[in-house]
């Protein structure tokens, strides 16, 4: 889609007297961060430019920073007659705090592109020494489940699995029973020393309609008889 | 069972995850507490009547997930 709206932008450039060569240079795509999109944690911002001087960028109108040009993009082979054309910045987006911010990029200190998000951080520029991981259920597709865990050194979560999640009962009399399981966690709630099922969250019940879940409690303080 | 529509066999399973204690047949919407009556770590909910009709019952040895998230908190 994006290469289909850049060969219309190349057409209407050549309809008001450019070359097509003259285009292919000055084609650029700010692929990364979308516009109104929301940012958090280590990042890229990414795209690729036909042919490039020096790229730069400058966050809410700051000092330039400088922008790597030329990875390998087989997929602007067409439009640019040419593949080393990707640039891309890694980035901590917590550094500019929260709310909305905008970015420019510039190609000899030519403006080429400009886009606003918004940024929400977690606690500052990085966040250390925190655990946790949760599930998307029937994602990406109906019965199977995403595990996402917290990646301290991308500063966001992370897909470590797709795929049924089940857990198995070993009867003491019988064969094994397997059983297709969401993933639930609450806090470790105590009443008189003992868990109980009214302090589950009610979020969790959504759980049930599915019929089956596993809510973990908590490790580091297990409930207490 | 506050806020939960459907009658469920809740099984309480301790760190060793061994079935400890198993609530069965809750009630809808009842407000009735339901202890674990032993230190447990995790609970699996599924449908009432599971236990009964799959021969479950405390005791009885469960296999998580050897990759199953640690709680956070």
């Amino acid at each position: 889609m994006r290469i289909r709206m850049l060969y219309l932008k190349v057409w209407i450039f050549m309809l008001l007297g450019g070359s097509v060569g003259q285009a292919a240079l000055q084609a650029a795509v700010l692929e990364h961060p979308q516009p109104g999109s929301v940012q958090s944690g280590i990042g890229m911002l990414s795209g690729w430019k036909c042919e490039a001087g020096t790229i730069t960028a400058s966050f809410d109108d700051g000092p330039p920073i400088l922008i790597p040009h030329g990875s390998p993009r087989e997929d602007t082979r067409e439009i640019c007659l040419a593949v080393h054309t990707g640039y891309a910045l890694l980035w901590n987006w917590n550094l500019l705090g929260d709310g909305e911010h905008y970015v420019e990029l510039f190609d000899d200190g030519v403006a080429f592109a400009q886009v606003s998000f918004q940024v929400v951080s977690l606690h500052g520029e990085f966040l250390t020494g925190r655990r946790a991981a949760t599930t998307v259920p029937n994602f990406p597709a109906p019965g199977e489940t995403t595990l996402l865990a917290w990646q301290e050194s991308s500063q966001g979560f992370a897909v470590q699995h797709v795929r049924p999640f089940h857990v198995t009962i070993h009867p003491q009399v019988g064969t094994p029973i397997q059983v297709s399981v969401e993933l639930a966690e609450t806090p470790a709630k105590r009443q008189r020393g003992l868990m109980q099922r009214e302090e589950l969250p009610a979020r969790h019940v959504v759980s049930f309609s599915a019929g089956r879940a596993v809510v973990l409690l908590d490790e580091k303080h297990p409930i207490a008889a | 069972m506050r806020n939960t529509p459907l009658p469920l066999d809740i099984l309480f399973i301790n760190s060793e995850q061994t079935i400890v204690h198993i609530a069965e047949r809750t009630t809808p919407f009842s407000l009735e507490l339901l202890p674990s009556g032993e230190p447990a770590q995790f609970v699996l909910e599924v449908n009432a009547g599971f236990s009964q009709d799959h021969g479950v019952a405390s005791g009885d040895q469960m296999e998580l997930p050897a990759d199953l998230p640690l709680p956070t908190h």
